[in-house]
This record gives structure tokens, C-alpha cells and sequence, in this order.
């Protein structure tokens, strides 16, 4: 094989961990874990970097793969032990967009496994529907449609949520009035 | 209602990132291990580099070439001579074209006579010879020629009789050609008047009577010598380069390229 084939896929980490990190705080949340597994994943890739072959696929591409599975394993892990809640920053954060992101994290908690998948490879790796099809080895078509679906979900998750906070402020409120 | 489009652009300007010092360290150690795997490999390649060298030279590659002359490979150690004359054709070698014979890829005898007045022998060699009238030398073969030509006659056609005699192969050391030409020339047609009286041909004998013609077997690097450098052994062919600069140089490669990879694994190890 030629050694041109086979690049080196981590020359240029700095623009690979921010996508890993994305991607895995997307299926575990923002914070310790999502740094374990995204340490994890580039040991993992420096220990096995002979096996990466270029013609499989972007460096991003294998190191998802990698990273998928180590996701996996602290899932796997997660609901052995007490079914522990993902965790989340410190909700006493009062920007807006810290709200935000808790509040999207949340409703991307309460999908499904593949539903997380995708999105975390979709808007945390920023990997293409293309890109996506390859690393979940299905066709690209499939992957939009999935995707699609994932995103409808959530959105009623959300409507769902603020609905529900919405209902609760009012509740709050209410007593105050009278 | 959020659409489907504004959700996804929430999703990605919410997207998580990693701390700082976080992603600067995993970089840095990302990179340091880059660096050493490459550095491993390039001490493995310069040590396999110094293993060849050596293995080539301590199998007497280097030295082989340092003394093998390739022109004998490719021709082999015959000593001929080119001759091309309208006369005589004297062959020193098992081969024998007439007209043309190969003495050696580097040495070239072309032997015009042309017996006009007098017998001339223009031998172009490519090393040393010398041509006189009478005697021929070339480097160590010594041929004697006799020319005698009764008369001098100023038409340059003639009829010759080419008598060879040689099938001495090239390494002989020592061999007697005697070729005899005799030459009847032709009567002059154009003589002008008042010149001496016509002389009836006699024949013009040429004796060419090589007495003790010997003929050196070359060795490689003597006579050819005068085409390529002379290589003594211990040296490199072309550059004539020593050959303990190559060995030393393989010597050297060799153990950096150890030192390196040695160097990068024991970080590496320290770095996990």
C-alpha cells in the first residue's frame, strides 16, 4: 500500500477534537464524560492509527467510528449503574444561551439512541449526510430521511417542553396575582 | 412553532465545546506523539539505510566494483586488431573479418596502405602506438614490418594478393605472423614524357615479418586505463572514493538510527 494512501489522520488535531467533543457531548452531555470519551477516542486512534485507511473515509469518519464506540461503552456503563442522568452544566447559569443549549441538550437526551446518533454526527461533528451514510453504513438518502425524522421529534419535544415551562411559569405566577 | 431549519441552527450554534486547556493539552499530546512515531520511523529507516550499506560492502559489493572493470563484462579480454586495409589484413585474433577485425573495444589499428611510392600505414589507435615505416609498436606488441618496393610508381591502383596467416587467439603470449604481399603494380598509363624509361614491374615484395610478436593479455585497468580511470581495490569506481567512507558512513547511520528510535520509544513510553 502506498504510504501516500495513508496519511497521517491526525496531523491536525485542533480541528478534530472540537468535532469529537461536539459529537460525543450530543450523546452524553457537556462535560466530563464528553472529555473521557474524546481523550479516549484519540488514544484509541494513536494506538490504532496503522489501521486507518484513507480510502475509507476522512480522518473525521474513523475517529467517529472510534468515538461511537467509546460512546457506547459509557452508555452501556451508564445504565448498569443507577440509570444516572446525563450531566449537565450547572443549570444556576441565567444567559440566554446556556439556557438554550440545556434546554435543546435535554430534548436530545429524551431521543432515541439513533435519533441522538445522527444528530450528534450531523450538528456535532458537522459531518455531511454523505459523511454519515458511511459511518453508520446506510444510504445517504436514508440518513436525510432519518435525520429529518429525528428533527421533528425533537422539535415536538421542545414545543413540548416549553409548553410545559410555559404552563409552570404560569402556575408560578398565578398565586403572586392573587 | 420552531421549523425544522431554525432548529438546526440552534443545534449548531449550541453545540458543545471543549475547554480550552482541555483541547490544547489533547493537541499537544496528539501532536508530541505524531512527532515521535515519526521520528521512530525515521531512525528505522536510517539504520536499515546503514545495514544495507554495510551488508552490501561486507559482501564485497562495493569492492567489486571497485575493481571490476565493466567494459570486460561486456566484452571479454580479447586482443584483436581492427585492420582495415586494401592490402594486407593481418588478424590477431580467433575472429577474423576481412577488412574489419576487433582488436578491443578501445584500441582501433586501421591500416591503409597505399602503395604508391612508398608503403604507408596509418594505424590510429586509441592508446599509445606509434607507426613508423619498418617498425610498429604498440604498447608491448612489437610488429616489424619490411616494405619493399622496388619502384616507385605514381598510379595508386593496384593489384594485391593478401596472404593472412594468423588464427592466434588473443591471450597467446607469443606468436609469429608473417604475411606476404606480393604486389604486381600496374603498369603506369599516364607517365609523362621524359621521365624515365618504363621499368617492368618486378614484384614489390612485402614482407612483413613480425618477429617475435607478442602479444600481452590485458588485464583490466592497463591498457584500458587509458579509457577509464585506473581503480586499485579499497577505492570506489568513477569517484575513486575510499571505500571506508561508505562503510563509515553505514557504520554511522546505523547507530543514529538506532540512537533516534531508541530516543522516540522511550519518550513515547514516558509520554503514556
Amino acid at each position: 500500500m502506498s504510504p501516500f494512501r495513508n496519511r497521517d489522520p491526525l496531523a491536525n488535531p485542533e480541528e478534530l477534537i472540537p468535532r469529537i467533543y461536539a459529537y460525543a457531548a450530543y450523546r452524553l452531555g457537556h462535560g466530563p464524560d464528553a472529555e473521557d470519551v474524546t481523550s479516549e477516542v484519540f488514544e484509541r486512534a494513536l494506538r490504532y492509527r496503522k489501521s486507518y485507511d484513507r480510502t475509507k473515509g476522512e480522518p473525521i469518519a474513523w475517529l467517529l467510528g472510534i468515538a461511537h464506540r467509546c460512546t457506547n461503552d459509557v452508555l452501556a456503563a451508564r445504565s448498569t449503574s443507577h440509570g444516572e442522568v446525563p450531566e449537565t452544566e450547572a443549570a444556576e447559569s441565567v444567559e440566554e444561551e446556556s439556557v438554550r443549549r440545556l434546554s435543546l441538550e435535554a430534548a436530545v437526551a429524551e431521543l432515541g439512541e439513533r435519533d441522538q446518533e445522527l444528530i450528534a454526527l450531523r450538528f456535532g461533528a458537522d459531518l455531511t449526510a454523505a459523511q454519515i451514510a458511511r459511518v453508520v453504513n446506510l444510504q445517504t438518502n436514508a440518513v436525510e430521511v432519518a435525520l429529518h425524522r429525528a428533527l421533528e421529534r425533537l422539535r415536538r419535544i421542545l414545543d413540548r417542553q416549553g409548553e410545559a415551562s410555559g404552563e409552570q411559569r404560569r402556575a408560578a405566577a398565578e398565586p403572586s396575582v392573587r | 412553532m420552531r421549523d425544522e431549519k431554525r432548529l438546526a441552527g440552534e443545534l449548531r450554534a449550541t453545540r458543545a465545546q471543549p475547554r480550552d486547556e482541555f483541547a490544547a493539552s489533547l493537541a499537544g499530546e496528539v501532536r508530541g506523539a505524531s512527532v515521535r512515531a515519526r521520528q521512530s520511523r525515521f531512525g528505522l529507516w536510517l539504520a536499515i539505510t546503514g545495514l544495507t550499506i554495510v551488508a552490501i560492502a561486507s559482501f564485497g559489493g562495493i569492492s567489486y566494483a571497485a575493481t571490476h572493470n565493466p567494459a570486460d563484462d561486456q566484452y571479454g579480454d580479447h586482443s584483436c586488431t581492427i585492420c582495415t586495409t586494401t592490402h594486407t589484413t593481418t588478424n590477431h585474433d580467433s575472429t577474423t573479418t576481412h577488412g574489419t577485425t576487433t582488436h578491443d573495444t578501445t584500441t582501433t589499428h586501421d591500416t591503409t596502405t597505399t602503395h604508391e611510392t612508398t608503403t604507408t600505414h596509418e594505424t590510429t589507435t586509441t592508446h599509445e602506438s606509434t607507426t613508423t615505416h619498418g617498425t610498429t609498436t604498440h604498447g608491448t606488441t612489437t610488429h616489424e614490418t619490411t616494405t619493399t618496393s622496388t619502384e616507385p610508381s605514381t598510379s595508386t591502383s593496384t593489384s594485391t594478393t593478401s596472404s593472412t596467416t594468423d588464427t592466434q587467439p588473443s591471450t597467446s603470449s607469443t606468436t609469429t605472423d608473417t604475411t606476404v604481399t606480393v604486389e604486381n603494380a600496374t603498369t603506369p598509363t599516364n607517365t609523362p614524357a621524359g621521365t624515365a624509361p618504363f621499368t617492368p614491374p618486378k614484384a614489390a615484395v612485402t614482407k612483413t615479418t613480425p618477429k617475435s610478436t607478442t602479444h600481452h593479455v590485458q588485464t583490466a585497468g592497463e591498457t584500458k586505463g587509458a579509457v577509464t580511470p585506473k581503480v586499485s581495490s579499497g577505492q570506489l569506481p568513477f569517484t575513486g572514493l575510499a571505500l571506508w567512507i561508505p562503510l563509515g558512513a553505514g557504520f554511522v547511520l546505523i547507530a543514529l538510527g538506532l540512537t533516534v528510535r531508541t530516543k522516540a520509544r522511550r519518550s513515547n513510553s514516558q509520554a503514556h
